[in-house]
């Protein structure tokens, strides 16, 4: 056999995405260095390329049937759903960056174009593989090149933010290869398919030390996830990074993570004979009511966006903790919720902090109180920002309402009703914080209009990631069929 | 075709967007636009109707939402017979009201509104008729209710119009009310919102809950369903609000009145009309509620100064005709009258229109007078509409509205029969007293009435075009083409029920409505023809004031319903401002506090952040420890 028939049979479908954005990572980093300083946003759009090519040859295979190559990557409908999930946010976040590299006020180095096309990379490992070395390998891509984008604009937030997400990053890390240490430690294997195969026989053997890997690895992905009490960098983080960073934690990282969350869990600890995953409930319970109050406080913009992300993890982590209850009858139930709720919230994340980033550039608005600052011939901005804060919110007629239906719905149908109904009960108190911008941007001008703000270029990228945005968010509102009607078909696992 | 209904749909919608967006440009846009947009939906309504004249119903759905995995919401369009029927009526009415609207305001400076509204209006009305299940139907239902209020209330900054707006939206929310509850028991019985799926189910004895059987459901649901008809087609008691919709522009009365909100009241029964069938008792209440209506409307409308409440209580009246015939089992028949009273009471509104049109507002009767000399087209077309309302051989309204009077003899229900008969003779003496004001004699305020005249082409040209309609449409269904209307709403229909000519019924009808035409020809014509002047308000003789205080039904309501309400809105009132106040402000304040307190441990200090990560890490496994069946 030929090394191409090889690389064809084996990697042409689970590795093809991956492949693509690690060598465009590799060949961007390349050019960059031999690039002349004055081509600024040539390795941005190079990178975007990349990120094309690997979105268009996911979605030409996502209708093949799911492989499993070289016992460490699989294509199955998580890994081939969240790779175009994962690909498209990339590739948006990198067409607002764009914009954000032209502005003066915030000095971004060029240098982030690689380094997203690495953390896309680390992203795609973690949902393909199925091996406990390659997800770890994948999760630390993914973290090491966040730590330096956070960072990378070398102000003093930043530069604490990065710290901050860079110490406690690291001790999740630490956290989750300790946990999967005492796996492989019992069975020898870091395989997800052989250690699932042997789960049965892992609980008999010492559940002690099961479920603590299994806490371990929990609290390891949370200070990745920001559950709380793991969130504390996330606030820091976020008011450090660049728009477009901060996104990218809020979405691409997110979903990667939860990905693999859903995927490691399942398959390491179902066949227990020690419930573990009211461990994961309790958690979610936790994270949303305490994400909220948190929220109410808030008073500048950044950190309201950062600490709603902290509860908008915990109803992401609703569908894992229904694990408890479901069969493989009722699987694809939390599948389906999971997934729909990572697109639409990821979708309105990307779409929020591209309206932010305008904000910010123009108008400096730090503080909620400052958006009444905002001209008022900026209506389109002002509808997409409402829509977007409506949409995390969950009011009906935007995808974000969607989301909480069916995880309400699959709570019920797995009988855990207690959580979709502490879920509609905290989303409540969330109306209240995500209405306050909105009241204070319609809110009659203080001030006299200040015509343009601040002299900057044209934003024609990011208004169209904000159309986008806005496009999806209403119609996955109107018409979540769509989506649904398309995950019916997918074979998760 | 399901495509072409999906554009024939549309179409309004799109000319809603663009009237709303370019409010402000030129009145003529608005009309141009709305117009094409209506005649090419008209156009391709007509198409579909004779394309799928003889087949079979048409259905495709998407699904929207799956609530549970036996349990989808869908959206679709289904093409049908009566479907087909109603798009024809809604998209060749609105067209005439379109076209007539333009004369009617266009020196109004919010037409751009007007025209968004208006076509809004029609496309909800068309996304209504092709609903492929009642969720989908009951959403533009209710718009269509909004709608109406927006149109009704659109000049707003008149008091009795926001008035009568309000009104129109409350009282038919009431029904609606009860019909949501019908829906959803069907819905929950049936495990779909799909009316043809429901009616196999119930065909076949399977509708029913585990603590309902199919019997009690059926009258149930049926029975809350028909309030929702009842206040959307203004039936007894829920009429009240169809008079005072009058305030909106007079093109809107005509398009409510003819062919789009009320309407949809009577379709809804003659839709699930299998579903009524089953139903026992159900279909009689409906025909008795229908007959009374028409009576009691149809006596109201006798002495009415108001030129447009008498055409409006003449539609509450023959609305009543159409539910007595769906109550009797003649379901083609109370169609067929829904299409003819289409027509004529839209010619007759938009007729009405050219006259307040001319007398600048004016819209007492006993102010106009002699109009026939000045405003010829108006008087011929309205006198079409009229013989056609009142049932004289061979305007539209003979053929339909004595279809049902022959079918009430047939079926023998011999009291519908008689309430049915005496509000025809209502029915004539009413119509053409309006005229012998209106157009006969001299005129009463020649200061008024002299500067009238007929509007422009574009308000001749609809009311020109419903006239032929008028007269002629009731030519689709006669023993003379063997029915043809009614074979094809009842293709399933034995043939020997309709062939006999109905002389004698015929025959009592037309005798009743000339001898109406001629009661109101000694009583108006002769003291029209004196030139008397203008009747005081006082000194009426009871049997008139009792008619004319249309029965004291709206202060029968002020005096309980209203009263009540508002004591009862006085107390939750008072519990709300301070209990319920007090209560939100004491959670508010402790969540805040709450997030406050949890703000504090976010002091900025990274070793802090560790310690608690560690500490909770701690604390899990101290759970995990102790938790009962621990492993530890």
């Amino acid at each position: 056999m030929s090394l191409y028939s090889l690389l064809h049979a084996h990697l042409g479908l689970t590795m093809g995405p991956l492949s693509i954005v690690a060598i465009s990572a590799v060949l961007v980093m390349l050019i960059e260095l031999l690039l002349p300083t004055r081509f600024l946003q040539l390795p941005v759009w190079l990178s975007l390329l990349g990120l094309l090519v690997a979105l268009v040859d996911a979605f030409i295979h996502l209708s093949q049937v799911p492989q499993y190559s070289l016992h460490t990557l699989v294509s199955d409908g998580l890994a081939s759903i969240l790779t175009c999930l994962i690909l498209l946010l990339s590739l948006l976040l990198l067409l607002f960056h764009v914009d954000e590299l032209k502005s003066q006020t915030n000095q971004f180095p060029r240098e982030g174009a690689y380094l997203f096309l690495f953390a896309t990379a680390g992203a795609l490992a973690m949902v393909t593989a199925v091996d406990l070395v390659t997800l770890y390998v994948g999760l630390e891509l993914l973290s090491v090149s966040s730590y330096i984008l956070v960072a990378m604009t070398r102000k003093r937030l930043a530069l604490e933010g990065g710290m901050k997400y860079l110490v406690l990053g690291g001790v999740g890390s630490a956290l989750f290869l300790y946990g999967a240490s005492f796996i492989y430690g019992m069975t020898g294997q870091t395989n997800l398919y052989t250690i699932a195969r042997m789960s049965h026989q892992l609980w008999l053997l010492n559940p002690a030390i099961v479920v603590l890997s299994f806490l371990l690895m929990l609290c390891g992905l949370g200070v990745k996830l920001s559950l709380v009490p793991f969130h504390y960098w996330t606030p820091d983080a976020y008011e450090g990074a660049s728009a477009s960073v901060a996104g990218f934690l809020a979405s691409v990282s997110k979903s990667a993570t939860f990905a693999m969350t859903l995927r490691v869990l399942l398959y390491l600890f179902l066949g227990s004979t020690h419930d573990v995953f009211p461990y994961v409930a309790a958690m979610a319970a936790l994270t949303m009511v305490a994400g909220n109050l948190l929220a109410l406080g808030q008073n500048k913009l950044r950190r309201l966006l950062a600490v709603s992300s902290v509860a908008q993890a915990g109803y992401l982590l609703i569908p894992i903790a229904l694990l408890a209850q479901a069969t493989p009858n009722t699987w694809p139930l939390v599948y389906n919720s999971l997934v729909f709720y990572l697109v639409s919230y990821s979708i309105v994340t990307i779409g929020a902090f591209a309206v932010l980033s305008i904000l910010e550039q123009r108008y400096e608005v730090q503080e909620i109180a400052d958006l009444s600052r905002l001209p008022r011939q900026y209506r389109w901005l002002r509808a997409a920002f409402a829509c977007f804060l409506l949409g995390f919110a969950g009011m009906p007629l935007t995808s974000g309402f969607m989301g909480k239906l069916y995880l309400l719905i699959a709570a019920l149908r797995l009988h855990e009703l207690w959580l979709g109904v502490l879920l509609f009960a905290v989303s409540v108190i969330s109306f209240y914080y995500y209405l306050k911008p909105i009241r204070t941007m319609y809110q009659k001008q203080l001030f006299t209009d200040n015509g343009e703000g601040q002299a900057v270029s044209r934003q024609t990228a990011t208004q169209t990631v904000i159309a986008f945005c806005v496009l999806v968010t209403l119609l996955l509102g109107v018409w979540p069929g769509i989506l649904l009607q398309a995950f019916s078909h997918v074979q998760w696992y | 075709m399901i495509e072409l209904a999906l554009i024939l749909c549309l179409l309004p919608l799109v000319a809603a967007v663009f009237s709303f967006v370019l409010r402000k440009s030129s009145a003529w846009l608005h009309a141009l636009v709305a117009t094409l947009a209506m005649l090419i939906s008209a156009l391709l309504a007509l198409i579909v109707f004779f394309h799928l004249y003889h087949r079979h119903a048409m259905e495709a759905s998407i699904h929207w939402l799956a609530l549970n995995h036996d349990f989808m919401l869908t959206v679709g369009v289904r093409l049908n017979a009566l479907n087909n029927l109603m798009l024809v009526i809604v998209t060749l009415v609105s067209l005439n009201v379109m076209l007539f609207s333009y004369g009617y305001l266009k020196t109004d400076e919010r037409i751009g509104i007007y025209y968004a509204y208006l076509n809004f209006f029609a496309f909800s009305m068309l996304a209504l008729v092709m609903s492929a299940n009642l969720l989908q139907l009951y959403i533009f239902w209710e718009m269509v209710g909004l709608c109406s209020y927006l149109l009704v209330g659109f000049w707003f900054f008149k008091n009795e119009a926001a008035r009568a707006a309000r009104k129109s939206f409350v009282v038919t929310r009431l029904g609606d009310a009860g019909m949501l509850g019908g829906i959803l028991l069907l819905a929950l019985a049936a495990h779909s919102f799909n009316d043809s799926t429901q009616a196999l189910l119930a065909a076949s004895g399977n509708l029913h809950l585990s603590w309902l059987s199919q019997p009690h459901l059926l009258t149930l649901a049926m029975l809350l369903i028909f309030l929702g008809c009842v206040g959307k087609s203004a039936q007894f008691p829920l009429h009240v609000w169809l008079p005072d919709a009058m305030e909106g522009p007079t093109p809107v009365s005509a398009l409510i009145h003819a062919a789009t909100m009320v309407a949809a009241g009577v379709y809804l029964v003659a839709r699930l009309y299998p579903l009524f069938q089953l139903a026992p008792g159900v279909l009689e209440t409906i025909a008795y509620i229908g007959a009374g209506t028409a009576l009691l409307a149809a006596c109201i409308a006798l002495s009415q100064r108001d030129i447009k409440r008498v055409i409006a209580y003449s539609t509450i009246s023959q609305l009543g005709y159409m539910m007595a015939a769906l109550g009797i089992g003649a379901y083609a028949d109370g169609v067929f009258h829904l299409l003819t009273h289409a027509f004529f009471k839209a010619l007759l509104f938009l007729a009405a229109g050219s006259v307040i049109h001319a007398l600048a507002g004016t819209q007492d009767l006993f102010q106009m007078g002699g109009l026939r000399k000045k405003m010829p087209i108006t008087f011929y077309t309205f006198l079409a509409g009229a013989l056609a309302l009142s049932g004289v051989v061979p305007f539209a309204g003979f053929w339909s509205k004595d279809a049902i009077l022959s079918a009430a003899l047939a079926s023998r229900h011999y009291i519908v029969y008689a309430l049915l008969l005496i509000a025809a003779f209502c029915t004539a003496v009413y119509i053409f007293r309006l005229i012998f004001l209106a157009f006969a004699g001299q005129s009463r305020q020649p200061a008024l009435t002299e500067h009238a005249h007929e509007g422009g082409w574009e308000m001749k040209a609809p009311l020109l075009f419903l006239a032929i309609f008028a007269t002629f449409a009731g030519f689709l269904n006669t023993p003379l083409n063997d029915d043809a209307l009614t074979r094809y709403l009842e293709p399933g229909m034995p043939m020997s029920e309709y062939q006999n000519w109905p002389i004698l019924s015929m025959l009592i009808s037309t005798l009743v409505a000339l001898l109406g035409i001629a009661v109101a020809y000694l009583a108006f014509q002769r003291w029209q023809a004196q030139g008397s002047p203008v009747p005081p308000e006082r000194g009426r003789p009871w049997w008139i004031q009792i008619s004319y205080r249309k029965f004291y039904l709206d202060e029968i309501y002020y005096h309980t319903i209203q009263r009540a309400g508002r004591f009862l809105s006085m107390l939750i009132d008072l519990f709300d401002r301070y209990f319920l106040q007090g209560l939100v402000r004491l959670i508010a304040l402790l969540f805040y506090g709450i997030g406050n307190a949890l703000r504090m441990t976010q002091d900025g200090l990274l070793q802090s952040y560790g310690t608690i990560a560690l500490a909770a890490l701690v604390v899990w496994f101290a759970i995990a420890v102790f938790r009962a069946g621990g492993v530890f």
